[in-house]
């Protein structure tokens, strides 16, 4: 699967401001965190790396020489019993391998279910992505019982476990979650996994515009029927699409009433190809576009998604979720883009993908000023050495 | 039913604190000393001589309303009721109170519980209550509160009660075919206070079918006397009250007072260890009935008479939580043609009235009253229905306080108007 | 600051806090305050932070493990006079509440668009929402709607140093770091949570409720394997055996037939079609297990009392014997009969009596054991009993604690399952929020060992 990974020297400007001293593939958990160690040793930062294709979301790390952990020569699948519907993978087993494991016990994960197979586990889980299914099994820090990982002291740690509850001391696995690499490295992840829907159906009604979708979506999310994905979106041409799985009798009697509930707002006939229901960012974020991923409750969402209307070319509002995924054209200040979305009512906001000029300058989270100083805290606390990826997080810690 | 003692009954709490959000002087203060388990954990220090009782642990126990809201939520089935009344009992009979406060209870109690007493000594109470509160006396919210707050006529209820007081006669006849005999007990401050609840309750009995004997020697029940810790007293009233039932022939005792039929069904504890009464305790027990649930499990026609109100129905404590009646009363209420029965916020809370307690603890009494009284204008209903004299004459008294013209009456009051509202006769009879 | 009605300084008083619901260790606090407002609540602990005296948050003190004990004295502070509903948001499904807001309390206020809340810990009537974040609360329908953690998605906190901090919001997802999730669980040790903006989940459509009674243990437990294994996820799986069983029936006369040896009380929900059809299948699994009967609830009442009956299980054990420990062992589903075989073998090697009522469908356990403190012998082989369950659930891959918590009952118990570089990292975040070790002292981390090598 490593095949589709993008050409890793292109992608380097866009982790750090000079190409890291060295690459290395560790094999198992005892190599990696002798990687981490020998680092350290050196004085080096560390940038943990997997199929690359989110490297780009986080900040750019300035003035530190680095060296990459290249995470894909840990892709086993190490314990997987399907019986507990818990499985143990090493962090650089592909989204797309982990699913085939599982699907043989007729069973999934519920993460890196997009359109791009090749991600690595390890990456979705440090990048805390999901795509269109988070309204039905949330993100992947609800997918993960445990972890272990190599920190900047040279220990290496196990949190949590492989039970599907456990309040055995803090929780870890949450910080390392969306954490982009930035407190340790992941060396080994415990997942719960799901007995695998029988039938899987989708309705994609084309909509005149996305904020109208949105509004059929919010129609449907009153609903309150239980689809795994209520996404309005948009691209070459507009469409809601709404998914439903489950036993064959259910899905049914659900397809029926959303489109029932679709043809209420006026969206009867089928989009002839409803836009991607993930858009993918690029691996490489290209000139005069950006990505964004912006926050908010459901009613606030069709707000969001009209304030961006001059500027909008390719979005996904999960209107279940009050989640947008948009790529935008740059024909005005980024911050004019920003005012807009929060004066809409958006809580908090992610650039994913940022031209290169803005990166310099521009923080790729928009956090709240007063969290920023607990976060340092912790980050000093789970990486003393300051080693894993120093800049590239919120607040470029 | 055997006597268990107070440690064994404490050693049953596990301290699981379900019982706090059920209490309300927790849910007033916040304070878990204030809290059934504070007060069995203290009960319990204070049994194993960790701790000697002191003004500041006696104040906590004397603040418990004994609402009993916690037995109905305790899982380990703690009988804080016996628990608390024995301490009570411990503190009266050890002399750990001021001799004053003693004297001053005692008044109260005594005259609350005597007939012939009470008819007559409004002034006389009213400064007994001002030693107890250690506050200037209130004669007019006093009198007020023990004539069943009618000073106000918006509070008469839709029935017109009457205010004269007199006993029931000794034998009332069933109409028609008499099914069952049932002695209904007329009580002390129901005789005086509530004489027409006392009626219609006979009525509704007889119109149903029974014969309702009310003998002429039976006396006070010993439930106030139970609940304030003077435990011989309630010993005495329940040994003469067995007594004096001794010749009826019965088939069951029903009350129409929450708080005597809670005390009437622990008759079996109270004189457990009598050996000549133990047996007749228990057997009277068994057979004690709120008018509630005896009318419903008779199985009455519901009446075909119209009352077009809405009502709120108000879960007097020693009806839900010490005998657990709680669905029967509304089963009465919903079977009234044209009543519409609406959800009443914290229905099962105590009003504050509990039986000496708005006497004795004013602040936290009115605190509850206030609560009740916000709760009932909210749900909206011109009429609360309640099963038990002293809720109905508290809530009276707050509701009229609050300027409100809500109406307060006895679910048997209601029920007996649509009776007489209907043109069919009463029951199967 | 305060009122004067706000600050509780009696010994009498101060008796009422020295433990929650777990009794073993106990710690006397100096002073119970009850702030109204989140910046009383923090003014409290800026002047605590100022004089370095310890501070524990305590709600209605419901919990198992001792998270609400002032293991070190100090300051109690209450959040008990905070327990209003704030705003309810139902096209959002979100609710904001008081700490000290009572977790049914926050349904009730649902309740009126079809909605709830859905981690219902048996302790629900009297528990804070507060005290569910600080335990990562869970209960039966856990097993198909998830944790606190998967419900909260906003905080108000008061930091250890008297700050006040919003963290996360009334979104779906987190941002930056996510201190939520850090928080939820963290049992009151990296500051006092004040309001809380948790998830609503609407009421399921239907839902059927099927009582299974087994004439063994070992056929139950197999049964739950089966129904995990073959992809059914009932929104609750729960198993009740004999001792329970019969101490329910001699308090509530429930109507279970006393001489069975395990009850399964099986839940599925859904919008309708399908449903049916789930059921039938649970059902027959229950019969190829040997079920001795499998009987549906015909209403609402009927499953109202079965939850009742599963909800007093463990309360109704005061009326047994007079001490109980409940133990909180957590394991992979698949092993359940075995270990349930291997505890009921613990218990006779010790001579204890030892009951099961837990969450079958998560691996769950809360073994009971039952016992009289007055005998020194007896509390001595519970004792020993207990370790070795404990050491049995981590030995087959479990957990020390599913829903209760570490608190001071299981810290000591924390090497079993964490390596000391583990417990340091615990130990670094917790200074991280708390540097003076203020907040709750004494809970979930032990103090270093002397013998701990480090890695």
């Amino acid at each position: 699967m490593s095949a589709t990974r993008p050409d890793m020297a292109a992608l380097w400007p866009f982790v750090a401001d000079r190409p890291p001293a060295e690459v290395v593939t560790p094999a198992s958990r005892a190599e990696a965190a002798g990687e981490v160690s020998r680092a350290l040793r050196h004085g080096l930062s560390i940038v943990p790396v997997g199929a690359g294709m989110r490297l780009a979301e986080a900040n750019l790390m300035r003035g530190v020489e680095w060296l990459a952990i290249d995470m894909t020569g840990m892709n086993r699948v190490l314990a997987y019993s399907p019986d507990d519907m818990t499985v143990v993978v090493e962090p650089g087993v592909t989204a797309g391998a982990l699913q085939s494991a599982l699907a043989e016990a007729g069973q999934f994960a519920a993460l890196g279910l997009g359109s791009r197979p090749s991600e690595t586990v390890g990456g979705l889980v440090a990048a805390n992505a999901q795509g269109r299914r988070q309204c039905a099994y949330g993100l992947p820090r609800d997918q993960l019982l445990g972890f272990r990982a190599a920190l900047s002291n040279g220990e290496e740690v196990r949190f949590g476990g492989c039970t599907v509850k456990n309040v055995a001391g803090y929780d870890m696995g949450k910080l390392f979650c969306g954490s982009h690499g930035t407190l340790g490295l992941i060396t080994e992840l415990t997942l719960r996994a799901r007995p695998l829907p029988p039938v899987c159906s989708t309705l994609s009604p084309a909509a005149p515009s996305l904020a109208d979708a949105v509004a059929a979506g919010m129609a449907l999310h009153l609903a309150r029927l239980l689809p795994t994905c209520l996404a309005a979106t948009h691209g070459v041409g507009t469409a809601l699409t709404v998914e439903f799985s489950g036993g064959s009798d259910t899905v049914a009697w659900q397809i029926e009433q959303a489109r029932r509930v679709a043809a209420g707002c006026g969206m009867q006939a089928e989009a002839a190809t409803p836009p991607e229901v993930e858009p993918s960012p690029p691996a490489i974020p290209g000139p005069g576009v950006a990505w964004l991923r912006a926050a908010t409750v459901p009613t606030a969402l069709e707000g969001l998604c009209r304030s961006l209307e001059p500027c909008l070319s390719r979005a996904a509002a999960h209107v279940a979720v009050g989640v947008l995924e948009a790529e935008v054209t740059l024909r005005e200040p980024l911050d004019d883009i920003e005012r807009r979305l929060f004066a809409a009512g958006c809580r908090h906001l992610r650039w994913t993908r940022l031209p290169q000029s803005e990166r310099a300058t521009r923080d790729a989270w928009r956090v709240p000023a007063a969290q920023l100083p607990l976060m340092r805290a912790v980050k000093a606390a789970l990486d003393p050495a300051c080693a894993f990826g120093p800049g590239r997080f919120a607040g470029r810690i | 039913m055997s006597q268990k003692s107070p440690a064994d009954i404490a050693a049953g709490c596990i301290r699981c604190g379900f019982c706090l959000d059920a209490c309300p002087t927790f849910k007033l203060t916040a304070n878990e000393a204030e809290s059934p388990r504070g007060r069995i954990y203290l009960m319990r220090h204070l049994l194993d001589g960790g701790r000697a009782m002191d003004a500041a642990a006696l104040a906590h126990l004397d603040n418990c309303l004994g609402c009993r809201a916690c037995e109905a939520v305790c899982p380990s089935g703690v009988r804080y009721g016996s628990l608390i009344e024995g301490f009570r009992a411990r503190i009266e009979e050890e002399g750990l109170r001021p001799a004053a406060e003693v004297g001053a209870r005692g008044m109260l109690l005594d005259t609350l519980t005597d007939r012939s007493r009470l008819g007559a000594s409004l002034t006389g109470l009213s400064m007994v209550a001002g030693i107890l509160r250690k506050a200037p006396a209130m004669p007019g919210l006093f009198a007020r509160l023990l004539t069943g707050g009618q000073s106000d006529e918006a509070a008469v209820p839709l029935s017109g009660t009457g205010r004269s007081g007199g006993r029931l006669p000794a034998f009332t006849p069933a109409v028609g075919k008499a099914r069952r005999t049932v002695c209904l007990l007329d009580g002390c401050v129901m005789s005086v206070l509530f004489a027409e609840v006392n009626r219609v309750t006979a009525e509704l009995l007889s119109r149903c079918g029974c014969n309702v004997v009310c003998p002429r020697s039976a006396g006070c029940c010993g439930a106030l006397d139970a609940h304030a810790g003077r435990r011989e007293r309630a010993r005495e009233r329940a040994r003469a009250l067995i007594d004096a039932l001794e010749g009826a022939d019965y088939d069951a005792l029903v009350t129409n007072s929450a708080g005597c039929g809670s005390t009437l069904r622990e008759y079996g504890e109270l004189l457990a260890d009598d050996d000549r009464y133990a047996a007749r305790a228990a057997a009277l027990a068994t057979r004690t009935r709120d008018i509630s649930e005896y009318l419903v499990d008779l199985g009455v026609e519901p009446p075909t008479g119209r009352l077009d109100v809405t009502v709120a129905y108000h879960d007097a404590c020693h009806l839900a939580h010490a005998q657990r009646v709680t669905s029967p009363p509304r089963a009465l209420l919903r079977s009234i043609p044209g009543l519409k029965l609406v959800p009443l916020a914290e229905s099962d809370l105590c009003c504050g009235s509990a039986g000496t307690y708005n006497v004795t603890h004013p602040e936290t009494a009115t605190a509850l009253l206030d609560r009740k009284v916000a709760n009932i204008i909210a749900s909206g209903a011109p009429v609360v229905a309640a099963g038990n004299p002293g809720c109905i004459a508290w809530m009276r008294e707050g509701l009229a306080r609050a300027g409100s013209t809500i109406r307060v009456a006895h679910t048997v009051e209601l029920l007996a108007e649509a009776y007489r509202r209907g043109a069919s006769p009463y029951g199967k009879a | 600051m305060l009122r004067a009605d706000q600050v509780l300084t009696d010994p009498v008083e101060m008796l009422a806090y020295e433990c929650d619901a777990y009794t073993i260790h106990k710690g006397r606090p100096d002073v119970v305050v009850h702030p109204e407002s989140t910046e009383q609540c923090a003014a409290v602990v800026r002047l605590c932070a100022r004089m370095g005296v310890p501070f524990t948050p305590r709600g209605t003190g419901t919990g198992l493990s001792g998270g609400a004990t002032p293991l070190c004295g100090g300051v109690v502070i209450s959040i008990m006079r905070m327990n209003r509903v704030l705003s309810v948001s139902p096209a959002d499904l979100r609710l904001r509440a008081q700490a000290g807001c009572i977790n049914s309390t926050i349904t009730r206020a649902a309740a009126p668009y079809g909605l709830h809340y859905a981690p219902d810990p048996s302790s629900q009537t009297a528990c804070t929402v507060g005290g569910n974040v600080a335990e990562n609360a869970s209960g039966p329908h856990t097993l198909k709607y998830g944790v606190t953690a998967n419900h909260v998605s906003g905080l108000t906190v008061a930091l250890p140093d008297g700050s006040v901090v919003e963290l996360g919001s009334d979104a779906d997802e987190p941002c930056g770091y996510d201190l939520v999730g850090l928080c939820v669980g963290s049992e009151g040790t990296l500051g006092i949570v004040t309001e809380v903006t948790v998830r609503l989940t609407p009421n399921p459509r239907q839902v059927r409720t099927l009582l299974a009674v087994f004439g063994s243990v070992d056929d139950a437990s197999r049964t739950v394997s089966r129904i995990i294994a073959l992809g059914i996820v009932p929104c609750a799986l729960e198993m009740m055996d004999s001792i329970i069983i019969n101490a329910l029936e001699d308090a509530f006369a429930m109507g279970f037939p006393r001489d069975a040896q395990a009850l399964l009380l099986v839940e599925l929900d859904g919008l309708g079609p399908g449903l049916d059809a789930e059921t039938a299948a649970v059902r027959d699994l229950c019969s190829e297990h040997n079920a001795r009967s499998v009987s549906a609830a015909a209403s609402e009442e009927e499953r109202a009392r079965l939850w009742f009956a599963r909800k007093q299980g463990v309360g109704v054990l005061g009326r047994v014997a007079p001490n109980k420990v409940t133990q909180d062992g957590l394991i992979p589903r698949s092993r359940l009969p075995e270990v349930l075989a291997r505890i009921r073998a613990i218990a006779e090697r010790h001579s204890v009596r030892l009951c099961n009522i837990f969450h079958a469908g998560d691996g769950n356990l809360h073994p009971c054991v039952i016992f009289d403190e007055r005998d020194p012998d007896e509390l001595r082989r519970v004792l020993a009993a207990n370790e070795e369950i404990l050491r049995l659930c981590v030995e087959v891959g479990g957990s020390i604690t599913g829903e209760h918590g570490v608190g001071v009952e299981k810290r000591d118990a924390m090497p079993l399952m964490f390596s000391e570089a583990d417990l340091a990292a615990m130990r670094r975040v917790k200074a991280a929020f708390d540097p003076a070790g203020l907040c709750n002292p004494g809970k979930i981390v032990p103090e270093p060992s002397a013998e701990a090598v480090p890695a």
